[in-house]
């Protein structure tokens, strides 16, 4: 059973189980490089600024794609077993598991854990799952609380389709297997990717800045384990939801297959239809896992898997050029032309029959900034006092985008980095209070930092229609702002 | 009757999430002539008057008439496939009444790009030809330099910028614009990935329908496959392995 990692602490930082993880990751740190057990050969699967010795599947970690979730499943999933040798060859628990970092909590829960933290294990002991600085952000590192709208699930726990575009789907855009590309889903938009940046803090070549914000360093940081245990239990989670969540029943999801390393080192292969019961096919639950029959259905995709609606999302706004995000506040004029204007002023749009969608897209970067911009609809930039989780929309992270850029690098598909938003409820929710008028349309880009070119582009409705004409001189043209902001 | 309505709503919402389906129509329609004349008498001759002309004036006249329209038809043929995606982003990225017209925008621009190349390429082969050397030396020296382009890194960078999209305003001339310079920055960004394939052609002819189907095919998979970082080697040996043949068997075209 995969446990709450805060919840092993409640007495004792260095209760057994993640103290016999930190014994385990010594003891496959000590290994070297070629042995497929080693700590530096796990990591170099998920990605490595290495070459890869013959035989070896290296850089094949998915993101951007479908395949995120069940590809992080399986890699998980042998890294434990390894891991679990390691416990036992050393006398630990015969029942290890991965512990998960639950961050979405309250206070201490949304720290990073105590053992992460302490240079030395009980024994005096160098801890291994002790990063220096500049490995992780300093304030991570020093015990900061994470952000409620960061750790949130509840925008990929509100999807309904395991796919998308056009809307934020769960798991991610439909594309061949695909170590990088832009169609992320909303869990792994949120907080799978903001989690990375805001642990990993500055990248650095070739892993001598903060590990997890990259991820050809990520997977050496041994709370990139917890992290995505947690994401796994998640996606357990969402499966259970009553609201139609259910992963893919195409064939070319289930019977992709991917090639990992066991705990004796031989190579494994496991499909998509072989991981999808964590329970039955991987001998795994989590503390908190939903009862296995709310799952059943769900997780064998027996639902259809809506692939394309009857019409393809309607354009109803846009901005008028790219934006680039250089460090300061920012306002961007964003237009919505005079045949949509009725569409997002509908009572559709406010009851949430019709959904909304924001896009912010072909975001081009050298590399990622090792920031967060969080982006707040229509939230005045002279109110100190505004609701901001009234207003917020979703975050943006550049992470992965080195990645996008290689030339190198298979990745089908456009390359260019894409944050989709369903901001629907924020739409309907602003246009009670104030209806919409010429006025009344502007979105807020708030960011942390900003070093990256980002190109918000338009918002989608899937409304079709002409709407009202309207003249000219009526056409709402009003500001996006970028701010700036701090965690 | 319930089938049949049912394929048709089926095919109706295909073709709503592929808007750029009339450029791929105008795509089939190129090959299509391109073969048409391929097969006719008339574009044997016009082939060999083109190849065989050694005066640059007899080759600027071919390049102002015959060729020109050749080679358009060539370049949508060949390069127009690859753009599809980008085709398809202007449209589903415009309002609803402007789709068709930013895509043809768009898809003008972009051939207007790759037609200028053309005038630009045909005539540097005239004036090489005029210049008199063996016919085979310009066959091979095209191969060489698309097979060596093939493998250099700026090449697959070109192949991964070519395939940016750029958002795009929503109205007035700024949406036509934007539409153009879209067009025209991803034809120049496939000129330099695609270039030195493209001069090859200049070279052979436009009348090669196995080799322009076999680089089209290259061409695409190397663009929209995953495979992609992995064909680099492959064509640029299939174009070595053309030079060498050229060489060793192949006479004066």
């Amino acid at each position: 059973m995969r446990r709450d990692v805060w919840g092993l602490q409640a007495d004792d930082p260095w209760d057994p189980i993640t103290e016999a993880y930190a014994r385990a990751v010594a003891v496959m740190q000590a290994r070297p490089i070629t042995d497929p057990t080693s700590w530096s050969y796990q990591a170099a699967i998920h990605a490595t600024f290495a070459a890869a010795p013959p035989g070896a599947v290296w850089n094949d970690c998915q993101h951007g794609s479908w395949y995120f979730l069940s590809w992080h499943r399986m890699y998980l999933y042998y890294f434990e077993r390894i891991v679990r040798a390691a416990v036992q060859s050393i006398g630990g628990p015969a029942d290890f598991a991965i512990p998960y970092w639950n961050y979405d909590q309250p206070f201490p829960n949304n720290t990073l854990p105590q053992p992460f933290r302490e240079p030395t294990l009980p024994d005096g002991s160098p801890n291994p799952l002790f990063l220096p600085p500049p490995s992780r952000r300093d304030s991570i590192a020093n015990g900061a609380q994470l952000p409620p709208a960061a750790t949130s699930s509840s925008a990929a726990m509100a999807t309904t389709n395991f796919i998308g575009p056009p809307g934020p789907g769960f798991g991610g855009g439909v594309l061949p297997p695909t170590h990088f590309a832009g169609s992320a889903g909303a869990l792994e938009q949120t907080p799978h990717n903001v989690i990375h940046v805001l642990v990993g803090g500055n990248p650095s070549g070739q892993c001598q800045g903060g590990l997890m914000v990259d991820p050809r360093c990520a997977a050496l940081d041994p709370i990139f384990w917890l992290h995505h245990a947690n994401i796994d239990r998640l996606w357990n989670r969402w499966l259970a939801l009553d609201n139609g969540s259910a992963n893919p029943d195409e064939t070319a999801w289930l019977d992709q297959s991917f090639t990992f390393r066991d705990e004796t080192g031989a190579a494994v292969t496991l499909t998509g239809a072989q991981i999808v019961d964590s329970a039955e096919q991987l001998h795994y639950v989590y503390d908190d896992q939903p009862p296995a029959q709310d799952m059943a259905v769900s997780m064998n995709g027996t639902f259809p898997t809506p692939r394309e609606p009857a019409e393809p999302p309607e354009m109803v706004a846009a901005t008028e050029q790219t934006v680039d995000l250089v460090g300061d506040a920012r306002s961007i004029q964003l237009t919505v032309p005079p045949s949509t204007v009725s569409l997002l002023a509908s009572d559709d749009v406010r009851t949430g029959a019709r959904a909304l969608y924001l896009n912010v897209e072909d975001i081009e970067a050298e590399q990622n900034p090792g920031v967060v911009y969080v982006v707040f609809l229509n939230m005045a930039s002279d109110d100190p006092g505004a609701d901001r989780a009234r207003h917020h929309v979703g975050n943006v992270t550049l992470f992965g985008i080195e990645q996008m850029n290689d030339p190198d690098a298979a990745h089908p598909g456009v390359p260019g980095l894409r944050h989709t938003f369903d901001v629907t409820r924020v739409v309907g929710e602003l246009n009670e209070s104030r209806p919409v008028g010429p006025e009344r349309h502007h979105r807020d880009l708030r960011t942390h930092h900003a070093d990256a070119a980002t190109r918000p582009g338009g918002s989608h409705g899937r409304r079709r229609g002409n709407g009202c004409r309207r003249t000219r001189a009526d056409r709402p043209r009003q500001p996006l702002r970028v701010l700036r902001d701090h965690w | 009757m319930t089938d049949r309505s049912s394929a048709v709503r089926r095919m109706g919402v295909t073709l709503a999430w592929r808007p750029e389906w009339p450029v791929a129509v105008i795509v089939v329609m190129a090959w299509v002539a391109l073969i048409a004349i391929h097969a006719s008498s008339s574009m044997q001759g016009a082939h060999a008057a083109h190849v065989g002309a050694a005066a640059p004036t007899a080759l600027l006249a071919a390049v102002g008439g015959w060729a020109l329209v050749s080679w358009a038809l060539m370049s949508v043929a060949m390069m127009v496939p690859v753009t599809l995606p980008a085709v398809r982003h202007v449209g589903l990225n415009s309002i609803r009444r402007r789709r068709r017209r930013a895509m043809a925008l768009y898809a003008a621009s972009y051939v207007a790009v790759w037609v200028a190349f053309g005038v630009l390429a045909l005539v540097l082969v005239a004036a090489l030809r005029s210049t008199g050397p063996d016919e085979r030396l310009l066959v091979l020296g095209t191969l060489v330099i698309a097979a060596l382009w093939q493998l250099t890194r700026w090449k697959r960078r070109a192949v991964v910028a070519c395939q940016r999209t750029v958002p795009l305003p929503p109205t007035g001339w700024r949406a036509d614009a934007g539409c153009v310079r879209f067009g025209v920055r991803q034809a120049g960004r496939c000129v330099v990935s695609c270039g030195p394939l493209m001069l090859l052609m200049a070279v052979i002819g436009h009348g090669n329908l196995v080799v322009m189907a076999a680089l089209t095919v290259g061409i695409v998979a190397e663009r929209r496959t995953s495979i992609r970082g992995r064909l680099a080697v492959p064509v640029g040996g299939a174009l070595a392995a053309a030079a060498v043949w050229t060489v060793l068997f192949s006479g004066a075209t």
